[in-house]
């Protein structure tokens, strides 16, 4: 399967998908004008992936400096797309990853970690 | 009247109101990222607080991409949406206040109103809580993005957010909201 890269923009993160190393990663802004156009294509390659159920443990680094409103349900339905995989056996860990002086970024971590049950989701302060 | 009169004229105004940024003009994405950027690294440089300069940062964004979204005057064009939109932000006894103001189809008062007033009566735990089951719940048919913008000001706001909104003709009003941040 080919890796799902997008290049980081002013108001888009840099993702890198990689379903050979298991090792996937959004960073940087998160507020495009269209969340559901941005995230589709990401969905898409998600469920591929998912559905060909990896053995080997999964991580999703998760560094995102700002996500606005609509980012934020885009996220929360990803992360419900990983809990589901999760509790269908395949190991995945996401880290949120924030700047430690910056609460907001933390609590929005905390938020969504609150609802993870079957996903491993770790706080990592940086 | 020359550029360098109605200079002079608008600065005495922007002085009296504490103003730190007026913006009148079209709205667009690149606009958004331009004075987001610009706000987060003023409220950064000037009061070394990275969690307020992430506030003023989402309340500017929020207030923007609403403007891009329902406004009344939106137009898609290949490269994005633009609308026009007002945006002063300015120095408050409780910090720092950004106001928004567009137009907006007269229909959509109504519905404008009502989440405000509710959300203007809500206490920081339940607009939490409400946050998260609209989360879940996902968007009604007339929302553009997730419906969360006004929750996610609202949560920002050290005070009750305050709006206005005018009737200008038959079919078009003025929305103005003011969010205040700490």
């Amino acid at each position: 399967m080919q890796p799902f890269v997008s290049a980081p923009t002013r108001s888009t993160p840099e993702v890198r998908f990689d379903a050979d190393s298991h090792h996937h990663r959004m960073k940087g802004e998160c507020y495009p004008e269209n969340a559901a156009a941005f995230f589709s294509p990401l969905f898409t390659w998600l469920r591929t992936y998912l559905a060909a159920k990896p053995a080997g443990p999964v991580t999703f680094d998760m560094e995102l400096v700002y996500f606005n409103s609509s980012s934020s349900k885009a996220l929360l339905d990803l992360f419900e797309m990983l809990e589901i995989a999760a509790g269908g056996g395949i190991r995945i860990t996401v880290n949120w990853r924030y700047d430690k002086d910056n609460d907001i970024a933390c609590e929005c971590g905390e938020e969504f970690a609150e609802d993870a049950k079957a996903l491993a989701f770790k706080l990592v302060a940086l | 009247m020359t550029g360098g009169q109605q200079f002079d004229r608008c600065r005495e105004l922007l002085r009296e109101g504490g103003v730190v940024l007026y913006f009148k003009g079209p709205v667009t994405q690149e606009v958004v990222e331009g004075l987001g950027s610009m706000i987060r690294c003023k409220v950064d440089f000037e009061i070394a607080n990275r969690t307020r300069a992430a506030m003023a940062f989402a309340v500017l964004v929020e207030q923007l991409q609403n403007v891009l979204h329902y406004a009344a005057d939106t137009v898609d064009m290949a490269t994005g949406r633009m609308a026009s939109g007002e945006l002063i932000i300015r120095l408050d006894p409780d910090g720092l206040c950004l106001s928004c103001g567009n137009l907006i189809r007269k229909e959509l008062a109504s519905r404008i109103s009502e989440r405000l007033d509710v959300l203007a009566g809500t206490d920081r735990e339940t607009l939490k809580a409400l946050y998260k089951s609209c989360r879940q719940q996902g968007p009604d048919a007339q929302s553009r993005g997730a419906g969360l913008g006004f929750l996610e000001m609202a949560r920002r706001s050290v005070r009750p957010m305050r709006y206005e909104i005018q009737s200008i003709s038959d079919d078009l009003a003025w929305f103005a909201l003011d969010v205040v941040i700490a």
